[in-house]
């Protein structure tokens, strides 16, 4: 008996040992060094491990988000220092979470959001069992971060600040989803309470809360347009709709998206890019820090983001062999 | 609260376990009794009175078919008769107003409006509470199994409501027989080292299949059954493929979690699967999966239809002017039907669910048919029919069957499934766009390789369980490197590696629907 109590002892030590002792080693710094923040949980970790107060312009939002906005794009053309930091899948109290954690250490001139999460109706989770679960994943950097080990296979290097390079293409038809119509798709109030939350959030902090929405056929209409729009105008705030401006900035819906209308690839994002950079350049007083000391690092990610990107354009636009593609992986 | 959440391992399980341990051994059954009766009222609220209700008709029945007294034997036999009809009538009718009068007022809505009457019945919004299948089938197999003599009734109503709804099979069984269970029930050993590893190591293999696999294909198979899905070729395959795997191991590892935590307690429930894709047949398929759901089915339903007098007479006549073949396809057709069309109902008020009856009633008649050429022909090419070539062929045809059926039990509706079988076919089979489109769907290429890797662990596994039954209940038999290198990896494998946390929604249970 006293054996057993021993051994179960000797056993479950050895267990909070390792896990305490992982917890420890799992900081932001070697999260990022080793590439193993690129999951849902790591864009914190990242974000994290960027340098106090380094970025006038933060994105927050869901897939829609990292997936139009590059920020090294923004840095060579504008010297605007950004990060996307939009989660897959995110809700929007997901995104306030990620906006009051960012402006622990950051102070950004300009937030934006982009609106497809306002759409999700999924609620956060608080029930006993919700709260159980943040409880321990705040307390277990083991349980926060269990899933860092899809990052070495997640092409972990294709990752420049929150963004993804990407080279799928699977064409849509986008000629009439932006038909325009009197009618409103609402918003649920939940998401309403939590924008306000996250207005208050960067007002306390002097950031411009904006809202854009990225082009996207499979998840906007015109109907939702109407509604974003008029909620921009009761809450003050600033809004741009891309998805009205796709002729504009040359959007072709045969080679710009990845997956049939979701979301942009690289050459999509490219041109949203420059259009959001112009916009905010044109609407804020934002520094052009390329004179600055922060440039060494954004510069040094600039190179290898112009090569891969540029692969990534021409498989995109068919002049690279397929057998080429797999050396970008 | 389910089984796979955090309130239940944490919070529930443990207060059980405490409860049933502090008090006296003879006590001990009250312990899990309001341990089950608060699990009842977490999850269903106050539909707990429905299990009462049904409690209540089964302990009177079970009672007064025991009390039924007379001098003429055939009196008293009518009378029991009329007492057990009456009870199952009564429990089951619970179960058919709670869970059909919706789908039935439908049914009746759209036949109406084909005969070009428009009704527009309703029925209201009825609360069905977690587990009433479950339950009802238990206190029909008990009322029957007293009628038949096979058991004493229970003479005290609170352990028999213990035994209809013990907190561990309440939502997904298995369906137990109150002669199994009940001495394990109310003897009220105590909980002790050994139980609760015997019992953490069970639950700690159904965490594993349902955390890493199943939870992780759970958004994948579901993005397949939207309405506005319209998947062809290859995906419909990967569909079929990943619906099955995803449903085979959330519900044998919710099973596992089941077995693992009555374990703890002493309590040693059957096993309700036995690697059912080493099945060779159809109905070698159902010996293995969900088996006591098929147990129930045959117990009380297949055999009283072979063995009643009708069937015997039929037997007796269809040998002598049909000939053993036509006697035996009819005999088989006859028996058949009403267990898979209740087998269908069972599962609840779906077109596809009755659907999925009817095509195993139709495979199995089938395979009964065939059986005699079968054998013949493997004959004829010289091939031994229990040989290595045969079996994998006939394994490979089950897996067939089962993908075929599972995508059916899975549709949302009819038209869903014709719809996919169709799309098999249109245009090309496999394109680059799918292996872009898979991983869209909800996995990453991680998550397919986590899957793949993790399937083959239990493939393993379930080899092994096919020859060594008891494998888990082993390992705390072996060297403490050995014993102690399993279960850090099956915790760390569940840790690191289960779906869980930001970015998943969790998981329903799938079979706590029915």
């Amino acid at each position: 008996m006293k054996k057993k109590l021993v051994n179960n002892i000797a056993f479950f030590t050895l267990l909070i040992t390792i896990i305490v002792a992982l917890g420890h080693v799992m900081t932001p710094q070697f999260m990022v060094k080793y590439h193993l923040a690129n999951t849902k949980a790591g864009v914190v970790t990242l974000l994290q491990a960027e340098a106090k107060d380094s970025l006038d312009v933060l994105v927050v939002g869901d897939s829609e988000s990292y997936t139009s906005v590059s920020p090294v794009q923004l840095w060579e053309k504008y010297g605007v220092t950004s990060y996307a930091a939009g989660q897959i899948a995110a809700r929007l109290s997901e995104s306030r979470d990620i906006l009051a954690t960012a402006m622990e250490t950051q102070s950004p001139t300009v937030v934006l959001l982009e609106t497809n999460s306002l759409y999700r109706n999924d609620k956060k989770d608080d029930s006993l069992q919700g709260k159980i679960s943040e409880y321990i994943s705040d307390h277990c950097t083991l349980i926060k971060q269990h899933d860092c080990w899809k990052s070495p296979i997640h092409t972990a290097s294709n990752n420049y600040k929150g963004f993804w390079i990407n080279y799928d293409v699977v064409p849509c038809d986008a000629s009439n989803y932006m038909t325009p119509t009197d009618q409103e798709e609402p918003i649920c109030q939940e998401n309403l309470d939590t924008l306000h939350e996250m207005e208050e959030i960067c007002k306390k902090n002097g950031a411009e809360l904006v809202l854009y929405s990225a082009p996207s056929p499979v998840n906007y209409n015109y109907a939702k347009h109407n509604a974003l729009a008029e909620l921009a105008e009761k809450e003050g705030l600033s809004y741009l709709d891309l998805n009205l401006c796709s002729e504009e900035m040359a959007i072709d819906w045969n080679t710009d998206s990845r997956d049939g209308g979701d979301h942009l690839n690289s050459a999509g994002a490219e041109k949203t890019t420059d259009y959001i950079g112009q916009y905010l350049m044109d609407h804020y007083s934002l520094k052009d820090r390329r004179n600055m000391k922060i440039a060494k690092s954004w510069n040094s990610l600039v190179d290898e983001y112009n090569a891969k990107s540029e692969r990534a354009i021409q498989i995109i636009t068919g002049k690279l062999e397929p057998n080429q593609k797999t050396a970008m992986k | 609260m389910a089984y796979n959440t955090n309130t239940y391992f944490i919070l529930f399980l443990p207060i059980a376990m405490l409860l049933y341990q502090i008090l006296p051994k003879r006590y001990r059954w009250v312990g899990l009794l309001l341990s089950s009766m608060a699990f009842f009222v977490l999850i269903s609220d106050v539909l707990i009175y429905w299990a009462i209700i049904t409690t209540a008709i089964t302990y009177v029945g079970g009672v007064a078919l025991e009390r039924i007294q007379s001098p003429d034997k055939k009196v008293k036999k009518r009378k029991q008769k009329h007492v057990v009809q009456l009870c199952v009538i009564a429990v089951v009718g619970i179960l058919a107003v709670l869970k059909y009068t919706a789908f039935t007022l439908d049914l009746v809505n759209q036949l109406m409006a084909k005969l070009g009457n428009d009704t527009s019945f309703q029925a209201g919004k009825i609360l069905v509470p977690i587990g009433i299948s479950f339950y009802t089938l238990q206190a029909v197999g008990y009322l029957l199994d007293v009628y038949w003599k096979r058991l004493e009734a229970e003479k005290n109503p609170a352990k028999l409501l213990l035994f209809m709804i013990f907190f561990p099979t309440l939502m997904e069984g298995p369906i137990c027989r109150y002669s199994d269970t009940k001495d394990q029930l109310f003897e009220g050993e105590a909980i002790s080292c050994d139980s609760i590893v015997a019992g953490a190591i069970r639950i700690g293999y159904g965490l594993f299949k349902r955390m890493v696999i199943s939870d992780r294909l759970y958004w994948f198979v579901n993005n397949f059954y939207r309405p506005s899905s319209n998947y062809t070729g290859a995906m419909i395959i990967i569909c079929a493929v990943a619906t099955t795997v995803q449903l085979y191991l959330e519900f044998s590892g919710t099973i596992d979690i089941v077995i693992g935590s009555a374990r703890i307690f002493n309590v040693r429930l059957p096993e309700n699967f036995r690697q059912p894709f080493l099945a060779k047949s159809a109905a070698e398929f159902w010996r293995r999966w969900h088996i006591s759901l098929g147990t129930w089915f045959k117990n009380y339903i297949f055999y009283p239809v072979t063995t009643s007098k009708l069937m015997k007479r039929w037997n007796k006549y269809g040998r002598k002017h049909m000939g053993k073949y036509i006697t035996m396809v009819v005999t088989s057709a006859i028996a058949l039907f009403p267990v898979w069309m209740l087998n269908g109902l069972w599962h609840g008020p779906k077109i596809p669910y009755i659907l999925y009856g009817v095509y195993y009633f139709v495979i199995l008649l089938a395979e009964v048919m065939i059986e005699p050429a079968g054998l013949r022909f493997w004959k004829l090419i010289h091939l031994n029919p229990e040989g290595r070539i045969v079996s994998c062929f006939r394994i490979a045809r089950t897996w067939i069957i089962i993908f075929a059926g599972e995508m059916l039990f899975r549709a949302e509706t009819l038209e869903q499934f014709i719809t996919m079988c169709k799309n098999i076919f249109v245009g090309d089979f496999l394109t680059h766009d799918m292996y872009i489109e898979v991983f869209n769907m909800g996995i990453s290429k991680s998550d397919a390789l986590l899957i793949a890797i993790a399937c083959l662990i239990v493939i393993a596994m379930d080899l092994r369980l096919e020859y060594y039954p008891d494998t888990l209940e082993m390992i705390p038999q072996l060297s403490r490197p050995k014993r102690w290198a399993i279960y850090y990896f099956m915790i760390f494998a569940i840790l690191i590696f289960g779906a869980y946390g930001i970015g998943y929604d969790p998981a329903e249970l799938i079979y706590a629907g029915f």
